[in-house]
């Protein structure tokens, strides 16, 4: 007896996937931001705030 | 053990330190949108990491061949899926390619400059020309039987380029017997010194401090002793200096 063509596997479980795959992802990617890139920004501007009022009070 | 906790550190030198990871404090404007736009890209990296691995883990997972013995003979041609994964990593590279295009313009600007130096790569040492040509020095590394403490070995050279911070500078650079190039990570320049031609790049050193680099052109047996050490100074200083 011929077996069935096996369809619609992928289509069963391609949204819960994408889903998880890109909810995970811009989650991971969104901490990485705000918990790394923005705070190190962050952190040098704080630097330069620190320097320029060192500058000015030197001017003075 | 302090050297593996220190790769998570963020790293306050403005010389590489061992197994360093991430990049040096940035020092100019340059360098300041290229690890932005390193870290935006990051930001897709991770995305695409996490998708990709997803996909990868949940079709191993789903699909092999005790749950699946057969699954293959069926899975051959998927036209719409194909579409799919070649058109969108072709939208996430153009997404990628505007900010990075953007900066790269930015960077190729040579603004009205303060000051111009010349720096020419000579087997195996930099020589540096300001002013027309009308002063010129070498600078050569320091022998290890030399340093002295604090110091760094293999960067530290017995004369330092001194330039003024919040200045526009444009560097020429060009090289006297094969291509060098003269790189200083802190700086974000990296620039080819090839002989007969010269290449120019301008920059700004915001904050005062010593920035190390290196040959980074495969230059000859001696191409890993021939470092770069800028020394950035304020500008009333750097005219006292200059007299």
């Amino acid at each position: 007896m011929a077996i069935a063509p096996i369809t619609g596997k992928l289509r069963k479980r391609l949204w819960l996937d994408v889903g998880c795959a890109f909810g995970l992802g811009v989650s991971a990617a969104y901490a990485y931001w705000y918990g790394y890139h923005l705070k190190a920004l962050e952190h040098q501007e704080q630097f330069y705030v620190k320097l320029e009022r060192e500058r000015a009070a030197a001017r003075q | 053990m302090l050297q593996f906790l220190s790769l998570f550190n963020t790293i306050f030198n403005d010389a590489p330190q061992p197994w360093q990871l991430g990049f040096q404090d940035s020092a100019a404007p340059g360098f300041t949108g290229i690890v932005t736009l390193h870290n935006t890209i990051g930001f897709y990296l991770i995305v695409i990491c996490f998708s990709v691995f997803w996909a990868l883990f949940s079709i191993i997972y789903y699909y092999n061949t005790n749950k699946n013995p057969i699954a293959h003979k069926y899975l051959t041609h998927g036209t719409v899926v194909e579409l799919v994964w070649t058109i969108t990593p072709a939208l996430i590279l153009i997404a990628i390619a505007f900010p990075s295009f953007r900066l790269l313009y930015l960077m190729d600007e040579v603004i009205s400059p303060t000051l111009t130096i010349k720096a020419v790569g000579h087997q195996w040492y930099w020589s540096y020309e300001l002013s027309d040509g009308c002063y010129r020095f070498d600078s050569y590394m320091l022998p290890e039987s030399d340093l002295e403490l604090g110091q760094f070995r293999l960067l530290d050279v017995d004369n330092k380029l001194i330039v003024p911070v919040d200045c526009h500078i444009r560097l020429i650079v060009t090289g006297a017997d094969v291509i060098h190039s003269y790189a200083v990570p802190s700086l974000g320049l990296k620039l080819d010194a090839v002989p007969g031609r010269l290449n120019q790049v301008s920059f700004l050193v915001e904050r005062t401090g010593t920035f190390y680099g290196q040959c980074s052109e495969i230059c000859g047996v001696w191409h890993g002793f021939m470092p770069i050490a800028i020394e950035a100074v304020s500008t009333p200083q750097f005219l006292i200096m200059g007299r």
